[in-house]
């Protein structure tokens, strides 16, 4: 879990459009338990990610994007990978 | 709001990718590995089934181990398509010569698994997606180096 409890980022890429295009700011909040449908920012290859979840399987967090006309294939992630969930687009 | 981007714009935000696969060059197989797995389960299920005076409930089991079986069967070969056309470059066919003929054979199994119900044919697809698998880790290890 981050120290912090909340988080900013900024959206690259249009996987997550209509509900979050490039340049929307979004805040994270990190101190809660995942659940089905949430945004979430999550962290992998060194790098931040913004996607869905789609689907929870035990420590497993399978995620994907809104947009259904670009290929936003993921591999599901782990629990500890998620940053916090978007509570806020600004 | 805006207080927020007064903030942002002292405070610089971190950038979230709401990537697809092709720009950020993630990949990775473990959903094929899943998807292959599933199938077998879902074989291992319908040949588990009553076979003589089926009741409601076991007709009901049946008609969704069958969808699961042909939505995951269809879920490999979009994940398979997937590294093969957008992770693996012509480069890793000295690393793996029988590589188009390997993804090209698994597939074929995945389209034989929609069309059979075999726990030979499932078995026979989750290793070629092992393989593939391998393959991968491989190719990944090499970029590394």
């Amino acid at each position: 879990m981050t120290i912090f409890p909340f988080s900013r980022f900024v959206v690259n890429d249009r996987s997550m459009v209509p509900n979050y295009e490039p340049g929307d700011h979004v805040l994270t909040f990190n101190w809660w338990y995942v659940r089905l449908g949430d945004v979430v920012v999550f962290e992998a290859d060194n790098k931040f990610f913004i996607k869905r979840v789609n689907k929870l399987v035990n420590n497993l967090v399978f995620v994907g994007g809104d947009n259904l006309r670009e290929s936003s294939k993921f591999a599901p992630i782990n629990r500890k990978q998620v940053v916090g969930r978007v509570v806020l687009k600004y | 709001m805006n207080f927020l981007r007064v903030v942002d714009s002292i405070f610089k935000p971190s950038i979230a990718f709401a990537h697809c696969d092709v720009p950020c060059g993630i990949y990775d197989p473990r959903p094929a590995q899943i998807a292959a797995e599933t199938v077998v389960k879902m074989v291992e299920k319908i040949e588990g089934l009553t076979k003589e005076n089926p009741t409601v409930a076991d007709r009901n089991l049946f008609v969704r181990a069958v969808w699961t079986k042909e939505e995951h069967a269809r879920k490999c070969k979009e994940e398979l398509l997937i590294l093969w056309t957008d992770f693996f470059k012509p480069e890793h066919l000295e690393m793996f010569p029988s590589l188009h003929e390997t993804f090209w054979k698994a597939a074929k199994l995945c389209s034989l698994n929609k069309q059979e119900v075999s726990m030979e044919a499932a078995l026979e697809l989750k290793k070629a997606v092992d393989e593939i698998a391998g393959m991968f880790a491989k190719a990944k290890a090499s970029i590394k180096k």
